[in-house]
């Protein structure tokens, strides 16, 4: 802790769960999300984010809901885009908390590319992935991690196409720098990795794996029913800077690993790398919008 | 009992020469065999002399020749090692300077700054220069906060001042136009801006205090920050700690008041009653700091004190100690060679929050990132080096001295670093051979019939002790005719049991200038004050090891059945469930919400937000066992129904069995 912190430490204030609640959860009851919200709002209280300092971004989808429920600001964007949007707030607002909530649609589908990018930026920022494996707002359609084999209305025949995995993927694209995953069904090792993610200087990306009791409602029984099939890495000794182990075990299916699979607290933020050492003083920008009005303007004859 | 060993053994137990035993040695007559190699350091490329460059780094010269050499022709390469060797010889016999100064240009060289060889000087300047470099780092950072939080009240008083009236009116307006445009009607556009734009000046109270806060954070000069003495760093600690206090609170007030946070009934008390004890060492660790450099040998108990005291304050002070000689004898006793360091390591180690480095000046380069460690660490620390310039050691370098002292657990580096978990709290890197006694080495030599033979060689204290003239007389050399079996390696004496007489004698390898070997018996006092070495040594050890030690208990301890006498209280803490009693695991429940839709009044979600049964006569068994079937994760279990007469109860009880 630095200078002041200490002391501003002594003068903070303190919440309550409530002060984070929004609203009543639109989901249908036995849903993963629930348990999502829980946990980032246990969070903002451990952590006693103030509410007008944290932002919650979302896209489309049951998932994207999330910020209608938090009594925080909000920005529920368009389908895909929730990570450009929370990496502008980025840039404009260091001094904001940002939380990133998506599903494997509007992630792994129409967001695709922005996900991509965005782990290249590795710009500061929680990321949540629910990971259903269906789309469930629009009544059960395939989506790019739904398992091969996966009935749906798009996919009446089943799902022709191996999944996605976005752990894998994710660790493969250039300047990673935290990578966990955690299954709604234990809230303990759910809150765990929430807070490591939001705890890491970067672009934390957290694929949860959640219940969809409407239109996927056997999918996950038989890891529910049996522990043996989840591999905690907190307990085993895994090394979360080893990358090519993080891939190995990310490639993994079953047992589900659940913890932190890869962090490395040394990759540069994109927005440290544009923030220049020079103060913005009114001088400066006044200096910057002549020469930018000196490109544009018509001198009168009298004036040259 | 033979003659020569009578004679040998009376000199190692009296230390006194007798007139038909072993030969006296003259000061400087003999040195450790396994040191004759170095003599002539000025020809070998070891890690001195060192470049301190601007930026704080600190370079090898060789390393810096090595990459001015890359890609060079072979006459340039044998130019520049010549060179490199002319100008180690000349730091060797006392002469400085810069780098570029001493080089002839060719090749040229990517790195420049003060040369410094391994004298009595370097230590004090090794741990100046890093410390600098990164007092100015901190100073730079630090200003640039301060300068950007000045800014930001700037522009609130700025932007309070454009709403003004007086900075709309029709003058101003005018002088706003570059040029003179009659075509505006300046009067009309400043009535105009008034009425669009009422002004909603800043609160007095608000204004009042951004000007005093831009006031205070324009107030950073601490005035001297490095001393040779405790009291008078202690006096300008002193002296300096209410300007900290006033700054720091000033920053915080600051930072509150440019993000619009600033509450006046909650932080105007807060502030006014906030004094330095709120303010623990990490939260000053961001402010000027302090270097004291301290001669080891002025260490006396008026002096310790004082240094305790401002080791233990919590003042971010980085302290260097600084020993020239450790062989000085006690003037009473046994000889007592190191006491002061050893004092002052124990002294260091019983203080928790302490950082502590403690090493010869030889290793300082090696162990650059420990001293760096220390002096970013937002505590106090202490570096306690050996330069190796002082004692009597002839013309043995300074560098060798402090080598040998390093080599033979005289002055062992061990680090303490508070900051790190586990193992990693306390090292003893930069050590040879940690793990053991005495690092072994392997001499190679020709013996009497010119056949090569090899041998390992333990280097002790009396090694380090034979490179010092005042000690001859703890040494006597044997004769090549009158060894015999009974002279056995001190390391093997050593190991011996103490108390029974001895019935043999303790011998070291010395060898002489022309490179002759020659064995010498050892004294007992000195044999003594080594074995004393070793046990601190041991000590030190057993700091690495015990974390280890504890940490396999604590395993042990976890993996063994706890003791019937403890089960009632672990019951008591924690109840195990009864059957027949409903019951929630309730740090296992998701918030899927099916529970609290069935019934909200007899599930409630807890501070965590996870379900628990609050009320069980808010709803009947039927509710119970629906939400035990209807829970995802299985974590309800209903127990046997209260109310008997509750209806369809054979039918519940069957469906509640797989839940109970």
């Amino acid at each position: 802790m630095t200078d002041t912190a200490c002391l501003l430490r002594l003068c903070e204030e303190k919440y309550a769960l409530e002060d984070y609640q929004g609203g009543v959860p639109r989901w249908c009851s036995g849903c993963g999300d629930n348990a999502i919200l829980a946990a980032v709002q246990r969070l903002c209280r451990d952590e006693a984010l103030r509410p007008e300092k944290t932002v919650f971004v979302s896209g489309i989808g049951c998932s994207s809901r999330l910020p209608h429920y938090m009594r925080t600001y909000g920005f529920h964007g368009i389908h895909g885009r929730a990570l450009p949007v929370a990496e502008g707030i980025r840039m404009a607002r260091p001094d904001l908390h940002v939380f990133v909530n998506t599903g494997d649609g509007d992630c792994c589908s129409i967001g695709t590319a922005h996900w991509i990018h965005a782990l290249r930026y590795n710009m500061h920022m929680s990321v949540f992935l629910h990971d259903n494996q269906i789309y469930g707002l629009t009544k059960k359609q395939a989506s790019p991690t739904s398992p091969r084999g996966t009935r749906s209305n798009t996919t009446p025949r089943g799902a022709w196409l191996e999944a996605l995995n976005p752990l894998t993927v994710t660790l493969g694209v250039q300047n990673v720098s935290f990578v966990a995953q955690a299954v709604d069904w234990m809230p303990d090792v759910l809150y765990d990795v929430v807070r490591a993610a939001f705890h890491h200087k970067g672009f934390s990306f957290v694929r949860i794996i959640q219940r969809c009791p409407e239109w996927l409602p056997e999918q996950w029984e038989p890891f529910i029913k049996d522990p043996k099939r989840i591999l905690r890495l907190d307990k085993g000794g895994h090394d979360a800077a080893d990358i090519d182990r993080a891939r190995e075990i990310a490639s993994q299916d079953d047992p589900i690993p659940v913890g932190i699979l890869y962090r490395n607290p040394e990759v540069p933020c994109y927005e440290d790398l544009r923030r220049g050492p020079k103060l913005r003083t009114p001088q400066l920008v006044r200096a910057g919008l002549e020469a930018e009005f000196d490109k544009f303007t018509v001198w009168p004859a009298h004036a040259r | 009992m033979h003659a020569d060993l009578q004679a040998q053994l009376a000199f190692h137990l009296t230390g006194q020469q007798l007139a038909a035993g072993p030969q006296p040695l003259g000061a400087f007559e003999l040195a450790p065999a396994l040191l004759a190699p170095y003599r002539d350091l000025a020809a070998l490329r070891y890690d001195f002399p060192l470049v301190f460059s601007p930026d704080g780094a600190v370079h090898r010269l060789s390393s810096v020749v090595d990459q001015g050499l890359e890609g060079k022709d072979e006459k340039t390469r044998k130019q520049a090692l010549a060179r490199e060797r002319e100008i180690r010889a000349l730091l060797a016999g006392g002469a400085g300077g810069r780098l570029s100064a001493l080089w002839n240009g060719l090749p040229a060289l990517c790195v420049d700054g003060e040369l410094a060889g391994c004298d009595a000087s370097f230590p004090g300047r090794f741990v100046a220069h890093a410390w600098r470099a990164l007092e100015e780092e901190k100073a730079r950072a630090l200003r640039g906060r301060i300068e950007a939080l000045a800014l930001r009240l700037g522009d609130i008083l700025a932007a309070d001042a454009a709403q003004s009236d007086a900075a709309r009116s029709a003058q101003r307006l005018r002088a706003a136009f570059a040029g003179s445009d009659d075509s505006i009607d300046f009067e009309a556009l400043s009535g105009l801006l008034k009425r669009a734009l009422p002004a909603r000046p800043l609160p007095e109270r608000r204004r009042r205090r951004i000007e005093s806060l831009l006031e205070r954070l324009g107030a950073g000069e601490f005035g001297p920050c490095e001393f040779d003495n405790c009291a008078e760093a202690l006096a300008a600690w002193r002296a300096r700690l209410p300007q900290l206090v006033a700054l720091s609170k000033a920053i915080a007030a600051a930072r509150l008041e440019a993000a619009g946070e600033y509450d006046e009934a909650r932080h105007d008390a807060f502030f006014d009653s906030c004094g330095a004890g709120l303010l623990a060492a990490e939260g000053l660790a961001d402010f000027p700091g302090t270097l004291v450099q301290l001669d080891g040998a002025e260490l006396g108990l008026a002096r310790n004190a004082q240094l305790a005291e401002m080791l233990a304050l919590g003042m971010p002070v980085k302290v260097l100690v600084q020993f020239d000689d450790i062989l000085h004898r006690a003037p009473v006793g046994r000889p007592g060679f190191g006491l002061r360091s050893q004092a002052l390591a124990g002294m260091a180690l019983g203080l928790p929050e302490l950082y502590v480095l403690q090493c010869c000046a030889s290793q300082l380069y090696e162990l650059r990132a420990r001293v760096r460690q220390g002096l970013v660490y937002p505590g106090a620390a202490l570096f306690s080096v050996f330069s190796g310039a002082g004692g009597e050691s002839g013309s043995l370098p300074a560098y060798l001295a402090a080598a040998a002292a390093a080599e033979s657990r005289a002055f062992p580096a061990f680090c303490r670093d508070p900051s790190a978990a586990g193992p990693a709290r306390f090292s003893l890197d930069g050590n040879p051979q940690p793990g053991e006694d005495w690092p072994l080495h392997e001499l190679r030599y020709e013996d009497a019939s010119h056949q090569r033979v090899r041998e390992e060689v333990a280097f002790t204290l009396a090694d380090f002790v034979a490179c010092d003239g005042r000690h001859a007389g703890w040494f006597a050399r044997v004769p090549k005719e009158r060894c015999n079996g009974a002279m056995v390696p001190l390391r093997e004496s050593l190991a011996a049991p103490t108390g029974a007489l001895p019935d043999k004698v303790p011998c070291i390898l010395l060898a002489d200038k022309d490179g002759v070997l020659h064995k010498a018996i050892v004294a007992e006092a000195l044999a003594g004050e080594t074995r004393r070495c070793l046990e601190f040594w041991r000590g030190l050890q057993e700091r690495v090891h015990r974390p280890a030690a504890a940490a396999a208990e604590r395993e042990t301890a976890a993996q063994t059945p706890a003791p019937a006498a403890a089960a009632p209280v672990a019951q008591a803490e924690q109840p195990a469930p009864k059957p027949d009693e409903p019951y929630i695991e309730t740090p296992r429940c998701t918030t899927c919400e099916e529970c609290v839709q069935i019934n909200n009044r007899m599930f409630v979600y807890d501070a965590n937000k996870q379900a628990y049964i609050a009320d069980l006569g808010a709803g009947t068994y039927r509710e119970l066992v629906e939400a035990a079937e209807s829970c995802q994760v299985s974590i309800i279990h209903p127990g046997k129904p209260r109310n008997l007469q509750e209806p369809g109860l054979d039918e519940l009880v069957e469906r509640a069995a797989p839940f109970l």
